[in-house]
C-alpha cells in the first residue's frame, strides 16, 4: 500500500511535469448492430484523463467494433462519445489507433511513413517519435526490410508523432512472437508514463491487460460484463504474487462467461 | 556429438557457404545474349556454307549491309522514326483514355455500372479487325495507324489500372483517413501507389500490342514506317531489308521492354524482389 502510494505521488509530480495531454473519454449507451445483429449494446463507460484501461473479451464480442466508434470510423445507432465532455462523430487528430497489423506503406519509407499525415512540418516529430521507439537509424529504409517486431514499432512511433491525447490500441501485439512482444508491452507502458495520454488496449491475452492497465473491462455480447481496478505497482512483475492472483481470477471469470473458449 | 566433430561439421557448412556466394559474382552481363549470338553464328555459317539460299534467307551479313545502304540514303531512319513517333502517338492517347476510364470506372460505382458492359464487349473485339473499316473512315494517313494504336493500347492499361485501384488494401485506406488524409491526399499517398504495380503490368503488355498493332497497320495501310519498308521490300523480293524489318522490330521491342523495366526500379524500388537486386 505504501509502495502504491509513493508511485501515485510519483506520477501526478510527472503529471504537473508537462502539461497532461490526456483525454476525458465518456461512451454513453452505444448501439451498434450490423444486418440485425447487435454488436454493441447500450455500451457506456467513462475514463479518467491519461487512464490506461484494457478490454477483454472473446472474438466477436464488439472490441473492434468499439474502437472503430472511438476513433470515429463509424458512426453509432444510438449513444454518443464525448471527449472532454464534447460530442465525438468523426475522425478527430487528438485520437490515434495502432492497428493489429502494422499497417505501413510499403512505397515510404521508415520516416514518411511516421510523418503521414503531418507533411514537411512533421519531420522533426516524426523523427522524435522514431528515435523514442529507439529506430531512429532506420529512418531511411524501407518497410520491407524490417522484422515484424520493428515494423510495429514504426507504426507506434507513427501514432506518437501526431501526439494524440487519445490513444487506442487495437491488439498491437496479437501477432508478435512473446519475446518481442515483452519488449513492446515495455515500451509501450513507458512511453504512456513519460506523456501520459488517456489509452485504451484492446486485447486477448489477459497477462498483457494486467502488465498494462489500470483497469480491465470485461466485454461480453457486446456489454461490459464486469469492471476490474488493477491496482497494482508498476513495473509489475508477471511473477509476483498479486499479478497471478489477478490473472486466474480474470480467466476463471471468462472461462465461466463463455464455457472455456477465448 | 562431441565439440570437435560440430566444428567440422560448421566448417563444412562455412565452405559451402562461400562455394554457393562465389558463383554468383560471376559476369552475367553477358550471358542474356549468348543464345541470340549463337543464332547469329550458326545463320551465317549456314549463309556461307551455301546450305541457306541468299534468294529465300540472306545471310547476316548481307542484312547488315542493307542497314548501311538504307541508312546512308536516309531511308531507314525516316521510317524509323515515323513508325516510333506513331508507335508514341498511339500509346500516348490510348494509354491515357485507359488510365483516366480505370480511374473513373474504379472509383464510382454509377461510372462502373454504366461503362463496364460496353467498354467489355469492346474489349472482345480483336482491334486489328477494325483495319479495313479503318482504312475506309481514314484513308491510309497518321489517323488510321494511330487509331488503330489506341485501340489496342488502350484496353491493358484500363483493366489494370482498373484492378489496381480496386485491388488496394481497404485496410490501408482507413489507416489513411484515421491519420489525416483527406481525399486527395488519400489519392496522391495511397492509392494510386497502391495501383501503381498493376498499372506498370498493364504499360508493358500494352507496349507488346503497340508493335504488333503498328506492323499490321503499316503493312496494309502505309507509305512510310518500318512496316511500309518491310512490304515494299517483298513486292521487289529485297528478303534483305523484309529480315532486317523483322530485326528491327525485335530491336524496338526490347527497347520498349527495358524502359518499362527502368519505370519499375525507379518507381517500384520499395518492392522485396528490388529490394533484394540491390542488395
Amino acid at each position: 500500500m505504501f509502495l502504491t502510494g509513493t508511485r501515485k505521488e510519483q506520477t501526478s509530480s510527472l503529471l504537473r511535469a508537462d502539461a497532461p495531454p490526456g483525454v476525458e473519454v465518456r461512451v454513453c449507451g452505444l448501439e451498434k448492430s450490423y444486418a440485425g445483429r447487435i454488436v454493441l449494446d447500450s455500451l457506456s463507460f467513462s475514463m479518467r484523463p491519461g487512464e490506461f484501461a484494457a478490454v477483454v473479451g472473446r472474438s466477436g464480442c464488439g472490441k473492434s467494433t468499439l474502437l472503430r466508434h472511438l476513433v470515429g470510423l463509424e458512426l453509432p445507432d444510438a449513444g454518443e462519445v464525448l471527449v472532454n465532455g464534447q460530442r465525438r462523430a468523426c475522425l478527430h487528430a487528438d485520437t490515434r489507433i495502432m492497428f493489429q497489423e502494422d499497417r505501413l506503406l510499403p512505397w515510404k519509407t521508415v520516416l514518411h511513413n511516421v510523418s503521414l499525415g503531418l507533411g514537411e512540418a512533421g519531420m522533426p516529430a516524426a523523427r522524435a517519435a522514431l528515435a523514442a521507439v529507439g529506430l531512429a537509424d532506420r529512418a531511411d529504409d524501407w518497410p520491407a526490410v524490417l522484422s515484424g517486431g520493428q515494423k510495429q514499432r514504426v507504426s507506434l512511433a507513427r501514432a506518437l508523432a501526431h501526439a494524440p491525447s487519445f490513444l487506442l490500441l487495437d491488439e498491437p501485439m496479437g501477432a508478435l512472437d512473446a519475446l518481442t512482444r515483452l519488449e513492446m508491452q515495455r515500451l509501450i507502458e513507458e512511453l504512456w508514463l513519460e506523456r501520459r495520454f488517456t489509452a485504451l488496449l484492446v486485447t486477448h491475452d489477459v497477462g498483457e491487460a494486467i502488465t498494462l492497465a489500470d483497469r480491465i473491462i470485461l466485454l461480453e455480447n457486446g456489454r461490459i460484463a464486469r469492471d476490474l481496478a488493477v491496482d497494482l505497482q508498476r513495473p509489475r512483475r508477471r511473477n509476483a504474487k498479486e499479478f497471478g492472483r489477478l490473472e486466474v481470477e480474470v480467466l476463471e471469470w471468462i472461462m465461466s462467461m463463455h464455457g472455456g473458449f477465448i | 556429438m562431441d565439440a570437435a566433430g560440430s566444428a567440422a561439421l560448421g566448417d563444412g557448412i562455412a565452405a559451402k557457404k562461400l562455394f554457393r556466394r562465389a558463383r554468383p559474382e560471376m559476369d552475367t552481363r553477358f550471358l542474356p545474349w549468348f543464345f541470340p549470338v549463337l543464332f547469329l553464328a550458326i545463320w551465317q555459317a549456314g549463309s556461307a556454307a551455301g546450305w541457306i539460299n541468299s534468294r529465300v534467307l540472306p545471310s547476316p551479313l548481307e542484312v547488315f549491309a542493307s542497314v548501311f545502304r538504307l541508312s546512308e540514303s536516309g531511308e531507314l531512319w525516316e521510317n524509323l522514326r515515323v513508325s516510333c513517333l506513331r508507335a508514341g502517338c498511339g500509346f500516348v492517347i490510348g494509354g491515357s483514355i485507359g488510365l483516366l476510364l480505370g480511374f473513373f470506372t474504379a472509383t464510382s460505382r454509377q461510372l462502373e455500372i454504366l461503362l463496364d458492359t460496353s467498354l467489355q464487349m469492346f474489349r472482345t473485339i480483336p482491334h486489328l479487325a477494325l483495319t479495313p473499316l479503318v482504312i475506309i473512315w481514314f484513308g491510309i494517313g497518321e489517323q488510321a495507324k494511330i487509331f488503330l494504336i489506341v485501340c489496342g493500347v488502350m484496353f491493358p492499361i484500363y483493366l489494370n489500372t482498373f484492378h489496381g485501384i480496386r485491388s488496394v488494401d481497404p485496410r490501408l485506406i482507413d489507416m489513411g483517413r484515421v491519420y489525416g488524409l483527406g481525399r486527395r491526399e488519400l489519392w496522391r499517398q495511397i492509392i494510386l501507389p497502391g495501383a501503381l504495380p498493376s498499372i506498370l503490368v498493364g504499360v508493358r503488355f500494352s507496349m507488346g500490342v503497340m508493335w504488333m498493332t503498328l506492323i499490321v497497320a503499316e503493312g496494309i495501310a502505309a507509305s512510310s514506317g518500318i512496316g511500309y519498308m518491310a512490304s515494299n521490300a517483298r513486292e521487289m523480293m529485297q528478303t534483305d531489308v523484309m529480315v532486317l524489318s523483322i530485326l528491327l522490330y525485335a530491336f524496338l521491342g526490347k527497347l520498349a521492354d527495358v524502359l518499362a523495366r527502368r519505370l519499375e526500379r525507379l518507381w517500384l524500388a520499395w518492392r522485396p524482389e528490388f529490394l533484394r537486386a540491390a542488395s
